[in-house]
């Protein structure tokens, strides 16, 4: 009875009780697409993709509109540039990979530092700042985001 | 939190639909292409899933970590059942229990939730590396055998099991 009402206990605040429900739509949705990915030999295509977010984010910030589409559209784009440069060019996937990873993740940090300067008022400490998650969650990205 | 519920029930309506046609995609690419299939569409279609997941667990877990989320519980079902129907029930249930426990651990002890969901997942990987019926390390007698040899050999120089 002591331990249920220990893992009971976190359920009365708003913020745990969302953060409970996204995590566990997260683990479920992350391990279904996973699979394929793995079985793909695709591991790394993930961190690549995740990297190339940034610009989403940032424009999406700046233009004022949702993040989630922001940083779709550029996930979309990221994967189509990589697919382009492996299917027309004798390059293979992976170096096809790093190169647009890389300059999306550059493009993503220098349209940030100019966003900041145009918009002085509003300054924004870091891309992920930006969403507006719930306390919990935020903190959690605030201490994963990268440190560049 | 709306927006990423929506995203998952998205992800989770797109994969049920598309699942026979991406299992022959990714085990045979040249047999989908020779059957009819349409290759580029579905290459298309898995990297929009990937995409999907990507940005519904951006904010849980922050932009470096997500990679974790999407592999560590898909390897360590790889290493537990041999089918991709069954690696993906198993890679959910692993995936489901390590974000909740790590976001129980986080509220108890003060820590950021993101990497204590990513230790956890990642804890479960080395137990089913170590303990995995299938794969395990120490589970099969021959793998424990294979690392011990070179010991007892040393040990003993006239080890008939030397050559």
């Amino acid at each position: 009875m002591d331990s249920l009402n220990l893992l009971l206990e976190p359920l009365q605040y708003s913020f745990m009780q969302r953060s409970l429900i996204v995590a566990i739509a997260v683990g479920a949705i992350g391990a279904i697409v996973g699979s394929y990915l793995i079985v793909q030999r695709l591991a790394l295509l993930g961190d690549a993709i995740s990297h190339s977010v940034l610009p989403g984010l940032a424009i999406a910030f700046w233009l004022g509109g949702n993040i989630f589409i922001g940083a779709f559209a550029a996930c979309v784009v990221a994967t189509t540039c990589i697919t382009l440069i492996h299917l027309y060019s004798p390059i293979k996937e992976d170096t096809a990979m790093g190169i647009v990873f890389s300059a999306f993740f550059a493009l993503g940090i220098t349209l940030i530092t100019v966003i900041q300067k145009i918009t002085k008022s509003t300054s924004i400490t870091s891309y992920s700042a930006t969403s507006s998650a719930s306390p919990p969650a935020m903190c959690a990205i605030r201490c994963s985001s990268p440190s560049w | 939190m709306r927006d990423t519920l929506l995203v998952a029930i998205l992800v989770i309506i797109l994969t049920a639909v598309l699942y026979k046609e991406l299992l022959f995609y990714t085990f045979d690419k040249g047999g989908a292409q020779a059957v009819g299939l349409p290759v580029r569409w579905l290459d298309l279609s898995l990297m929009v899933l990937m995409s999907l997941t990507i940005v519904a667990s951006l904010k849980a877990v922050g932009v470096i970590l997500v990679l974790s989320l999407l592999i560590t519980p898909a390897a360590t079902a790889y290493l537990l059942v041999p089918r991709l129907h069954q690696m993906m029930a198993v890679g959910v249930g692993l995936g489901v229990l390590a974000s909740l426990s790590g976001l129980y651990l986080s509220y108890f002890y003060n820590l950021p939730s993101g990497p204590a969901i990513v230790l956890v997942a990642t804890g479960f990987f080395g137990l089913a590396f170590l303990f995995s019926p299938r794969e395990g390390l120490l589970t099969q007698p021959q793998v424990v055998q294979f690392v011990l040899r070179p010991w007892r050999s040393r040990r003993n120089p006239h080890d008939p099991e030397r050559e």
